[in-house]
């Protein structure tokens, strides 16, 4: 009888192994949302800087009413970006409990899923192996997703924002136009020569969709909307001939990997 | 094998009163083995003092609630902010204050049985495992499941699930990616999942159950089951169900969970908690539908 029932889980655990991948109507929220009638989406920027760039993740939560008549998840997710001189790469997007960390590291950006970007040569390539400092850093307690971010507020056209050291006043060009939503604020991450300033919703409930996300790049000159839609087609170009300068953890696999194929040969041949 | 009715309750300004249709008697007739008291954040009182709150609603139970019940830990303020710090510690919170005033001002209350945590979020420790300080910590359900467990009360959860990827929800560990999360399952004495099926919020129950079933084994969770969802659509009046102008889909959509079941695991699971709007003859009629169209009671 225990013989059947270890064998009714097994062809079970089969099953849901041959079922899991197909994961039907998803809620998904991005520009072309997936949801039920009954739902909307709101958005939530993090924007972690590095010297003059950034990544930006869009996190994101599909909401409908549960039954206590409270707004409530169906679906979570986030959206990465890598921003740098004005420009958008799209990293990947990630849902449910899946996300992405990253850490910048000898002027690396390092990514969980075994990616790192180059910021000088504004490439990115696989990596074999995360340097154990990075890997560490990334599950701390300590990680944060996002740099500090401080008020903005607009005025008389113009956006004043401080860090407490830098300070700007900024010109919003007359091409642009910035509503602010009510429960919505706006606010600024600053890098070293300019500041990113986003809107974002007070609270989870505030109805806050893919056309409301909102980011503006401010390089000491000129304000620029960065457009999130088109950034989607944009990726990053691979890196070419770094491998070996760059990734240490990589050099360290195949030297393990080469004294196991030396061993392997010499206890062969013996 | 129990079955768990939700048991709706509002607080008029002055006291508590049942929303239900029926009385606790009908309850139990339909098949009831335990309430789970709970309310809309605006039907639960909110004075700031946890004491206070909880032990209003406590003094209207032990009066009332002649069956064994579980009583809400009311986690949204009525103008939907929560109740207690979610990013500190549970001691001296409110919903420590709120359990603790139940424990202690009420132990002769031979039906309280424990708690249900009323929040529906199936992702609840998603913020805090990002760090950006504003999710509710592992550590704080944790706490909250000692206290209850070590006062020798059950702590129950039926957080809104609705999606095929159960695994990347909160329920389950999260072992096979780091960083390592534990799962809300081993907190929780039964978790209830709701599919939200049929709000038309997923289309495959039968694929979710067997997704559930497939997890519960990968992770040995065996207290994790399902939350049945039907309201007055199947009556003819208003409610959440996905066609809820047509009363006979939404039967068939209701009487589905049971399906599943059956199709999953050749029965119906033996843990089950029931939402059902406020009214009695909703669980008559799917249970009539399910006598006649399945061969087994609903309840």
């Amino acid at each position: 009888m225990y013989k059947k029932a270890a064998l009714g889980f097994v062809l079970l655990f089969l099953l849901f192994l041959s079922v899991t991948p197909t994961y039907a109507t998803e809620a998904l929220c991005g520009p072309n949302p997936v949801l039920a009638p009954t739902e909307y989406c709101t958005f939530y920027p993090f924007i972690k800087a590095g010297e003059d760039d950034a990544i930006i993740m869009l996190s994101w939560d599909a909401l409908g009413p549960g039954m206590q008549g409270i707004p409530t998840p169906s679906m979570v997710g986030e959206y990465y970006f890598y921003f740098k001189d004005g420009m958008l790469y799209y990293l990947g997007s990630t849902t449910g409990l899946e996300e992405l960390r990253y850490v910048l590291h000898d002027n690396l950006w390092y990514i969980s899923d075994g990616r790192a970007i180059n910021p000088k040569k504004l490439c990115i390539r696989r990596v074999l192996m995360l340097p154990l400092g990075v890997t560490r850093s990334m599950r701390s307690r300590k990680y944060l997703i996002s740099s500090e971010d401080y008020p903005a507020r607009i005025n008389d056209s113009k956006i004043y924002t401080s860090n407490g050291s830098v300070s700007y006043v900024i010109k919003i060009p007359s091409n642009l136009s910035i509503n602010i939503p009510d429960n919505v604020t706006l606010r600024s991450v600053f890098l070293h020569g300019g500041v990113l300033l986003f809107l974002r919703p007070e609270n989870s409930f505030v109805p806050f969709g893919w056309e409301n996300v909102t980011v503006l790049y401010y390089d000491g000159n000129s304000l620029h909307m960065l457009n999130f839609t088109r950034a989607l087609g944009s990726k990053l170009p691979t890196c070419q001939g770094e491998f070996l300068n760059s990734y240490p953890g990589g050099i360290l696999l195949i030297g393990i990997i080469l004294i196991f194929v030396i061993v392997y040969r010499k206890a062969r041949m013996k | 094998m129990a079955n768990f009715g939700l048991w709706w309750v509002r607080w008029n300004g002055s006291g508590y009163e049942s929303r239900m249709s029926g009385s606790l008697e009908q309850f139990r007739e339909l098949g009831f083995d335990y309430a789970v008291v709970l309310g809309q954040p605006a039907h639960i009182q909110y004075t700031g003092d946890a004491e206070t709150d909880a032990y209003n609603l406590s003094e209207y139970l032990s009066v009332h609630m002649d069956m064994p019940y579980y009583v809400t830990v009311p986690f949204f303020t009525p103008s939907k902010t929560p109740r207690g710090n979610i990013t500190g510690n549970f001691e001296r919170s409110y919903w420590e204050k709120w359990i603790d005033t139940f424990i202690f001002t009420h132990s002769s209350d031979p039906n309280l049985r424990g708690f249900y945590w009323s929040l529906e979020n199936a992702w609840m420790f998603k913020q805090d495992q990002l760090n950006i300080e504003k999710g509710i910590s592992h550590e704080l359900i944790e706490a909250m499941s000692q206290k209850i467990h070590q006062a020798g009360f059950e702590f129950i959860w039926m957080p809104s699930t609705p999606t095929m990827n159960i695994e990347g929800t909160n329920i389950f560990p999260w072992w096979y990616k780091s960083p390592n999360y534990p799962g809300a399952c081993e907190y929780f004495d039964y978790v209830f999942a709701q599919p939200n099926y049929y709000m038309g919020r997923i289309n495959d129950i039968d694929g979710w159950t067997l997704n559930l079933e497939g997890l519960k084994l990968k992770y040995n969770c065996w207290n994790v089951f399902m939350e049945m969802e039907a309201d007055e659509c199947i009556i003819g009046g208003g409610g959440n169900c996905k066609t809820c102008n047509d009363s006979e889909n939404c039967m068939r959509l209701a009487g589905n969970y049971i399906q599943a079941q059956i199709n999953t695991i050749g029965r119906r699971y033996f843990q089950r908690a029931y939402y059902f709007g406020v009214t009695f003859d909703v669980v008559r009629h799917v249970d009539s539908y399910c006598r006649g169209n399945l061969g087994v009671p609903y309840v």
